[in-house]
């Protein structure tokens, strides 16, 4: 792949490129050894024990079995997951492409916009949860009331199950002018103006030059936040936590609650262990699947071809 | 300079402004509605919380919020240990990052799927065990479980981020320089991080933010309050026994300003673009 | 990039700063034995807290107490990491939600001998209910504070304006029943003129939502929670079907109680002047004192049913961490938090919660205060009819089950008592039977 510089045939350690990539990844390998591994391996051996904290038992694939079949609340936990990553994954990454592309139009007061859209997420979680709660009342919370107007009945989105998890998606789209925007918005700067010029002279359009330039080049950061979208949203914990608590008939228990609530509530740390790795089962093979199809779509300018 | 147009003609032109002014609007509310609260007095807020516009204003919240906890002191220690992370952060996350992208090694993809894993088993999980480390390590009460990761690439999340960003930059810049004479290391910090800077300055960003709110980390590694951060601050106003929201929602913009000033003025470092084309590329 | 030679000082210049302020480990002063003490509270209990470590350490040359304050919402996840890396502090407060199945682990020292040993610790001292929930298997494991019973705080203008008699006078004519309070809720409860509701005659306490409203119901009728040896749920029994029945018409026929979605952030609450009536501790006070100045209000007991009127009282208790090396000088700093001097100076004279010495709450100069609430001798009642809750080492995940089932009710979603407890008793009894920590 690289030029030969060498003189002599047989080369030092320093001069094998090999050499120097393993060089420059260590101090990641050297956290991961120290501070990653041992812990992860900690928490497979814990899976299979019977842990509370206070006495521990080896109990085999136990933990796992009564997940399988004696849980219906996994269950429950694994699907409302699954409905919210299913939602918000797709809807959360064209809205914060559409943002991105709003927001890095050449135009008056663009840094005043980028800073409006990117608040919500700096606002703090405990802030945030209140104004949500505020957001959600549904006798004269804000959007019951903009629904009122428009002559639509505003539901409980709190007190209701069939909301709830629709409440959360809602949430969760407040948050697309946030970090995956910002990424967006660095891949669009990456992206030479001379490709356009290029794309223009052959009289394309608007819409052909987004589909032949923009998307192709910005695949590779489409790419990290799909992936790194659907890790998050296997994650989504925190306004459940804080706002519903897993309810009403838990409605709103995601799969990262109900591990919480195993972990540090029930002080069933063995169980705990065992739901964290068949959610890493899962993203294992969802993020392998990506990489897998990624070669169709993903267009790296400086990847190996 | 023009971008991709989105606008040729009058019409879309006052549609994306009627789009960006509407969205704005929206994405604002939770921050309008933190600073109004924040400047109710208790009685008014209990009397009537729905009210946007407090009708008497009493800026004395935030002086109170300020002093009733040594915030002075949280705030240093917030800045200086975000100030830390954030700097570690991007040049170990680029530096590993370049390791991960542009080199061919026996172990490259195992490993970086490994890098990837990291992110995919909760961490509710291995709080325990982690913390066994650095208790191992008496690193209980200080600094060093919270900073450390830093220095180890950042974690997952920015390598692979700045990874995709490095592959996306033609290789023939990294044969030019090497040509030229330049060492892997100069090729690093000369080629590619000056035609990273939207990247780095998005995980400079991220790491701040993931630093400034990070509250599980402060909460299970600090035991003086001389060493607490704003994030914890900011939760010991909440009270069992009826919290007084106006005080958690003055404290919560002391806590937010920082971040909204240093991201409407920063961006002009990192949203600046870069012209690829003056390089040479195409 | 420009920024890169500023971006390398910075770096530089803050990891100096940080091995100055963060880096040094934590350093006792040589000669004393050091103590750490762990608590949360709001700044004001804080600071009440600082202060009691300050003057133990100025009675106490040779000891010196570090105080750990946490932020309540997560104290527990920081004492679990503590206690499960060996490294927890000296004395602890514990919620007593967590105290048995904490117990029950050994995390805590038996402090039984060590009460012996104290020539000035007499358990005659304090409310019986007091020294109970230390108490695990007969051994004391913890002292409690920030004790009380719950009572109801009553709006008194409300009471003028809709024409009803004090409550606090009816109960010391014993004619303050479940049918009186329903009525008066019912008067109290109104609505504007575009249909919303205005105010409510009584709603839910906002320290813990479910169990204060319920327990009073349920005892006063006759019912219970558990079974005396915490086994398995007896709550489906009819006298306590008709207690949840009550409690889900209030708010579903009598509608003199705000629902979930209307009392959604603080819209109702005491101190809004909305409600007519609310059900709480007596930690709610030193709040209540700070933020009402529109209305006088004070407590009354409980309402009372066929079989009394029965409260539910709960503290934290101070705990001894089992692996403490100075256990006597602990102790001394435990007793010191809990003595008389100091409940008299935090019950009586700051009036923040109350005793637990039957001694300093008989006293005259707690019974008579200047502060409102003035009818103090109902706390006293409260506390003298109390009894504990039902918490056993399952706590945390039977009453999540049960909650989860009583909401159809309390939500509407359900109106049958008696259905919705048999399907609850089921999944509790299914928690209780289960084997512990799967």
């Amino acid at each position: 792949m690289r030029p030969a510089t060498g003189k002599r045939t047989r080369r030092r350690l320093t001069d094998r490129p090999e050499f120097w990539g393993f060089l420059f990844i260590c101090p990641w390998l050297f956290g991961f050894l120290f501070l990653t591994a041992g812990p992860m391996l900690a928490s497979l051996y814990l899976s299979f024990q019977r842990y509370d904290l206070a006495s521990s038992k080896f109990v085999g694939f136990e933990n796992y079995r009564r997940l399988f079949t004696e849980d219906p609340l996994f269950w429950k936990s694994l699907k409302n997951t699954l409905f919210y990553a299913i939602v918000t994954v797709p809807l959360g990454i064209a809205g914060s492409l559409g943002i991105a592309l709003l927001l890095n139009q050449p135009m008056k007061g663009q840094r005043l916009f980028r800073t409006c859209f990117y608040l919500p997420s700096l606002v703090p979680a405990v802030a945030a949860s209140l104004i949500w709660q505020w957001i959600f009342n549904s006798d004269n919370g804000i959007l019951n009331s903009g629904l009122h107007l428009i002559g639509l009945p505003g539901p409980q989105w709190l007190q209701d199950e069939r909301f709830t998890p629709w409440a959360f998606v809602l949430m969760s789209l407040w948050g697309v002018g946030g970090a995956r925007m910002v990424i967006f918005l660095a891949g669009l700067q990456g992206i030479s103006e001379s490709y356009y010029e290029a794309a223009k002279l052959d009289g394309a359009g608007t819409w052909v030059c987004f589909r032949r330039v923009t998307l192709p080049l910005l695949s590779p950061v489409m790419f990290f936040n799909l992936v790194l979208g659907v890790i998050g949203s296997f994650q989504v914990f925190t306004n459940a936590y804080v706002m519903t608590g897993g309810g009403p008939n838990n409605s709103s228990l995601f799969y990262a609650l109900y591990l919480f609530r195993n972990a540090f509530l029930y002080l069933k740390l063995g169980k705990a262990s065992a739901m964290a790795w068949v959610l890493f089962a899962i993203l294992l093979v969802l993020t392998f699947v990506q990489f897998r199809t990624s070669k169709r779509w993903v267009h790296y300018e400086g990847g190996d071809k | 300079m023009t971008r991709t147009d989105l606008w040729t003609g009058r019409f879309s032109r006052s549609f994306v402004y009627a789009l960006l002014i509407g969205g704005a609007i929206l994405f604002t509310v939770p921050f309008i509605w933190t600073f109004a609260t924040a400047l109710k007095s208790s009685e008014e807020f209990a009397s009537n919380p729905g009210q946007l516009i407090p009708r008497h204003p009493v800026w004395s919240n935030f002086p109170k919020a300020w002093t009733e906890l040594p915030f002075s002191r949280f705030m240093l220690n917030t800045v200086l240990i975000t100030a830390t992370t954030t700097v570690a952060s991007v040049v170990s996350g680029s530096l590993v990052a370049y390791g991960f992208s542009r080199f061919q090694f026996r172990a490259r993809n195992p490993l970086f799927y490994m890098l990837l894993a990291t992110m995919m088993l909760p961490g509710q999980v291995t709080q325990i065990p982690v913390f066994l480390i650095w208790r191992q390590l008496h690193a209980i009460d200080t600094y060093y479980p919270l900073i450390a990761p830093a220095f180890f690439g950042g974690g997952a999340f920015n390598i692979f981020l700045i990874r995709q960003f490095f592959l996306s930059i033609p290789k023939e810049f990294d044969e030019a320089a090497m040509i030229d004479g330049a060492s892997y290391f100069a090729v690093w910090w000369r080629v590619l991080l000056p035609l990273s800077g939207p990247v780095l300055a998005s995980v400079a960003l991220f790491s701040f933010l993931g630093q400034w709110d990070n509250f599980e980390g402060p909460l299970i590694y600090l035991n003086s309050p001389e060493k607490y951060t704003v994030s914890i601050g900011l939760r010991m106003f909440q009270d069992s026994f009826g919290t007084n929201f106006e005080q958690v929602m003055a404290a919560s913009m002391i806590h937010l300003l920082p971040t909204v000033v240093l991201f409407f003025f920063a961006q002009r470092y990192f949203l600046r673009g870069i012209n690829l084309s003056g390089l040479g590329g195409r | 990039m420009k920024l890169t030679p500023n971006v390398t000082q910075i770096g530089l210049a803050s990891l100096t700063a940080l091995t100055v302020l963060g880096g040094c480990s934590p350093t006792s002063t040589p000669g004393k034995v050091p103590l750490r003490y762990m608590a949360w509270g709001n700044p004001e209990q804080l600071a009440l807290e600082q202060r009691l470590c300050d003057e133990f350490n100025a009675k106490h040359p040779n000891i010196e107490v570090k105080f750990l304050r946490v932020p309540g919402s997560e104290y527990s996840l920081k004492m679990m990491l503590m206690l499960a890396s060996h490294s927890a502090p000296d004395v602890m407060r514990v919620d007593h939600y967590n105290f048995p199945s904490l117990v029950e682990k050994g995390y805590f020292h038996d402090l039984t001998d060590l009460a012996k040993a104290d020539a000035s610790f007499h358990r005659s001292d304090f409310f019986p209910q007091a020294i109970q929930e230390g108490l695990y298997k007969g051994r004391l494991y913890g002292l409690n504070v920030l004790f009380g019973g719950v009572i109801i705080y009553y709006n008194k203008a409300m009471f003028r304006q809709a024409h009803l008699e004090d409550p606090a006078q009816l109960a010391r004519q014993g004619k303050w029943t479940w049918d009186q309070f329903r009525k008066d809720a019912i008067q109290m409860s109104a609505q504007n003129s575009d249909g919303h509701p205005k105010q409510f005659g009584f709603g839910p306490p906002v320290s813990s939502a479910t169990f204060p409203v319920l327990a009073c119901a349920l005892w006063g009728n006759g019912g219970d929670m558990l079974d005396p040896s915490l086994t398995h749920a007896v709550f489906d029994s009819p006298k306590a079907a008709a207690a949840f029945q009550m409690l889900a018409d209030f708010r579903w026929k009598d509608h003199c109680s705000p629902t979930q979605a209307q009392g959604e952030n603080s819209l109702f609450t005491f101190e809004s002047g909305k409600l007519g009536m609310v059900f709480d501790f007596m930690g709610m006070t030193p709040r209540y004192r700070k933020v009402i100045h529109k209305f006088d209000w004070d407590v009354c007991p409980v309402p009372s049913g066929p079989y009394g009127h029965p409260t539910l009282c709960k503290g934290n208790q101070l705990v001894m961490y089992s692996e403490t090396k100075h256990p006597q000088e602990a102790w001394e700093f435990q007793r010191f938090v809990t003595s008389k001097e100091t409940e008299e100076d935090l019950y009586v004279q700051r009036r923040r919660c109350f005793p637990t010495r039957v001694g300093v709450a008989h006293s005259k100069e707690y019974l008579e205060s200047n502060l409102p609430p003035f009818n103090n001798w109902v706390f006293v009642d409260a506390i003298e009819h109390s009894r504990p809750l039902p918490i056993n080492d399952r706590w945390a995940e039977w009453t999540n089950e049960f909650n989860s089932e009583i909401d159809n009710l309390i939500a509407g979603r359900e109106r049958d008592a008696a259905k919705v407890l048999k399907r609850a008793k089921k999944r509790v009894d299914k928690v209780l039977s289960e084997e512990p920590g799967f």
